[in-house]
């Protein structure tokens, strides 16, 4: 089996770049979310102990939130510029915390899928952190590039389409409230509600595919069909809801972010493809 | 998923949840004895009530014998819905019947029966159906500490008591925590029996979705049969109380049925009011998505006062038009606090500063309609008022001009 040829120093630079700035992003969106409205860790917290929450005051669960959007937006400043394997794994730990939390907390539909909802946020760190550190060597004999990473996102996207995929089958009305305002603003027309629910349907049948692909097959345009689909739906809160939803889009920002990665490893790397990368991914 | 979690925690070396105490239930069911029971109100409160009740076993007939307090109107109604609660648990039952054709402002004295053992003892009066000074409780978030939300109710059970003019609650969502659990939605309808009073009187409840009451519990609780929830209740000829679903597609046929509504009950109705469960202009949390959806719609047809839940709170925003103040718009009040940990509200909020109200508490907000003038309380557990305002009926020139206008979105 001959040795793949690693991808260019200008790829990797651009796969790591991309990933900087999603979970620079990520991490500013859920900072926001922090400071205007809490997020499920302040119910947690906050929560009654009968209930299974901590009991703290209200005051004591506000800082914690207010000192975790603090820590939001260092962790995206070093991110972008010197990004560490420590911090992006706390990174990732507080955004699996928060996906517990909203679980534990309920009060929606499916709210027990948000971790696998989630998956693409908390994954993204992990992956930036897999591949920062190493760097391409420029001698003529390439060294074989780590595919860990991929492997990482790879699920992560899967696992976070086929969330989403199974709550558009159960025709999740705030998705079909998207719908029905993205159709009425982006185009104009007053789409019925069963039309609405039959496109959900439809949508989520292609999440359900896609997340099922993407394990198996290393294909760029199917990344890149995923990266395309995960910025318009994140775009979506901001055209129900204005810019005020700023940071609903900003917090899914891996939803795209991390197949775009992909798509871009993919796209530049076809002889990685081709021999032993699929193997050694899967 | 809440083991799984908890696990979670554990492993990321988080100091371990408290651990999780089991409610107790007041009244627990044997046999098929009649426990839990609950008046509800949809439509038509002058003519129809569902009585419902539960056994711990299911039984063969249920059935509600019905008196008029002058003995004139009788009847007996079997049971139309029965069924066993979904979830794990103790097996617990469910009757619903359905009540039709009742005299309007009339007591009815109930007897309820499930294969011959009976509760006796309790009554409930009919709405009036013509224009009368009337009173109706408003709340929401009863679901999450059992100590404040029997507090609350034996509170509601003293003003039903005290006050003969108040007819019922409309209650905004969220009476539990956990939807499915069948464990907490026992606690609640045993805590519910406090809302009767001493001597039997029970407090028709008109019931609206909150975000926790997921699954097929609610509907099995207070007999819906479908995901929809959203209706028009005629109370007093003159006030048309509109329940809506935050919780479903806000959008779509809910704001089309909304308009229709709002269209016909506008020149029909003295007062207008709205309940559902997601504030449009919170107090606390991110607005509700049918703030696109049904705030246009609110003002077009000048909605005299839209009842909220979910943000823990005490409010009353100032009127609203087009996004600011105005003294023609749609005043906002709620936010639950019906057995709830309470939140601090952010009265900076412009919809809360001057003219507006926030605060604290756990609350019930009483409506008084007495001809041209709605006044309104927001009474603390121990009936002591924490605000108050009074609203003047809008004239019939203001509605003709608003219905002229078109609609705007926020």
């Amino acid at each position: 089996m001959s040795s793949p040829a690693a991808p260019s120093v200008d790829t990797l630079w651009l796969v790591r770049l991309v990933l900087r700035v999603t979970v620079a992003l990520q991490c500013v969106g859920l900072a926001r979310l922090c400071w205007l409205y809490g997020t499920p860790i302040f119910s947690l917290l906050w929560g009654e102990p009968e209930l299974g929450g901590w009991g703290w005051s209200e005051a004591a669960a506000l800082q914690v939130e207010n000192i975790a959007a603090w820590c939001l937006c260092v962790s995206a400043l070093i991110v972008l510029v010197r990004p560490n394997w420590p911090l992006l794994l706390l990174v990732s730990l507080w955004f699996t915390l928060v996906g517990a939390a909203a679980t534990w907390v309920g009060g929606d539909m499916l709210s027990e899928l948000s971790v696998p909802e989630q998956a693409t946020r908390i994954f993204a760190p992990i992956c930036l952190a897999m591949i920062d550190p190493r760097r391409v060597s420029t001698s003529t004999e390439p060294k074989r590039w780590p595919s860990v990473w991929v492997t990482f996102a790879r699920i992560a996207v899967a696992v976070t389409f086929a969330a989403h995929g199974w709550k558009a089958l159960c025709l999740s009305p705030t998705f079909i409230d998207y719908i029905l305002a993205a159709s009425q603003d982006l185009v104009g027309y007053a789409m019925s509600q069963s039309t609405a629910e039959e496109m959900l349907w439809i949508i989520g049948v292609v999440d359900m595919i896609v997340a099922v692909l993407i394990l198996g097959i290393a294909s760029p345009w199917l990344a890149g069909y995923m990266a395309f689909w995960g910025f318009i739906t994140a775009a979506s809160r901001i055209v129900y809801a204005g810019w005020a939803a700023d940071y609903e889009f900003l917090v899914r920002a891996a939803n795209w972010g991390l197949p775009l990665a992909l798509a871009i490893y993919w796209s530049t790397s076809k002889k990685f493809i081709r021999t032993s990368d699929v193997n050694e991914s899967l | 998923m809440k083991f799984f979690t908890r696990v979670l925690f554990a492993l990321l070396g988080i100091a371990a949840l408290a651990p999780a105490v089991t409610p107790f239930a007041q009244t627990k069911a044997e046999g098929t004895t009649p426990v839990h029971w609950r008046l509800l109100w949809k439509t038509d409160p002058a003519h129809e009530a569902t009585v419902s009740w539960n056994t711990a076993v299911e039984g063969e007939t249920s059935l509600v014998r019905y008196r008029s307090a002058d003995g004139e109107h009788t009847g007996e109604v079997v049971a139309q819905r029965n069924g066993k609660f979904t979830g794990r648990g103790d097996a617990l039952h469910y009757h619903h019947a359905r009540l039709t054709d009742l005299r309007p402002d009339t007591r009815y004295d109930l007897t309820l029966e499930t294969d011959g053992e009976t509760k006796s003892g309790l009554w409930f009066r009919t709405a009036p159906a013509e224009d009368k000074e009337i009173e109706l409780l408003f709340g929401g978030d009863s679901r999450s500490s059992q100590r404040d939300r029997q507090l609350m109710n034996r509170s509601m059970a003293g003003l039903l008591h005290e006050r003969p003019k108040l007819l019922g609650l409309a209650h905004g969502g969220d009476y539990v925590a956990t939807g499915r659990s069948l464990e907490q939605w026992t606690e609640w309808m045993s805590d519910h029996e406090l809302t009767t009073t001493e001597d039997g009187q029970l407090l028709p409840v008109i019931p609206a979705r909150g975000n926790h009451d997921v699954g097929e519990l609610f509907g099995e609780v207070f007999d819906y049969e479908d995901d929809r929830i959203y209706f028009a209740t005629t109370i007093a000829d003159e006030i048309r109380l509109i329940t809506l679903n935050s919780e479903t597609v806000t959008g779509g046929d809910q704001a089309a049925w909304l308009e229709e509504e709002l269209q016909e009950s506008r020149p029909e109705h003295r007062w207008l009011l709205a309940q559902y469960h997601r504030p449009l202009y919170p107090a606390v949390k991110v607005a509700g998505r049918a703030l696109r959806d049904w705030v246009p719609l609110f003002e077009k047809y000048r909605l005299d006062l839209a009842c909220e839940a979910d943000g823990h709170c005490i409010k009353r925003t100032v009127p609203i038009l087009f996004g600011k103040p105005d003294p023609e718009g749609v005043v906002y009040i709620g936010e639950g606090g019906l057995g709830v940990g309470q939140r601090t509200p952010k009265s900076h909020l412009w919809y809360l500063d001057e003219g507006g109200f926030a605060s604290r508490g756990n609350h019930v907000q009483l409506l008084h309609f007495s001809g041209d003038s709605l006044h309104y309380e927001s009474l603390g557990p121990d009936g002591k008022v924490l605000d108050e305002h009074t609203f003047e009926a809008r004239s019939e020139e203001e509605i003709e001009e608003a219905l002229a206008e078109p609609a705007m979105a926020p």
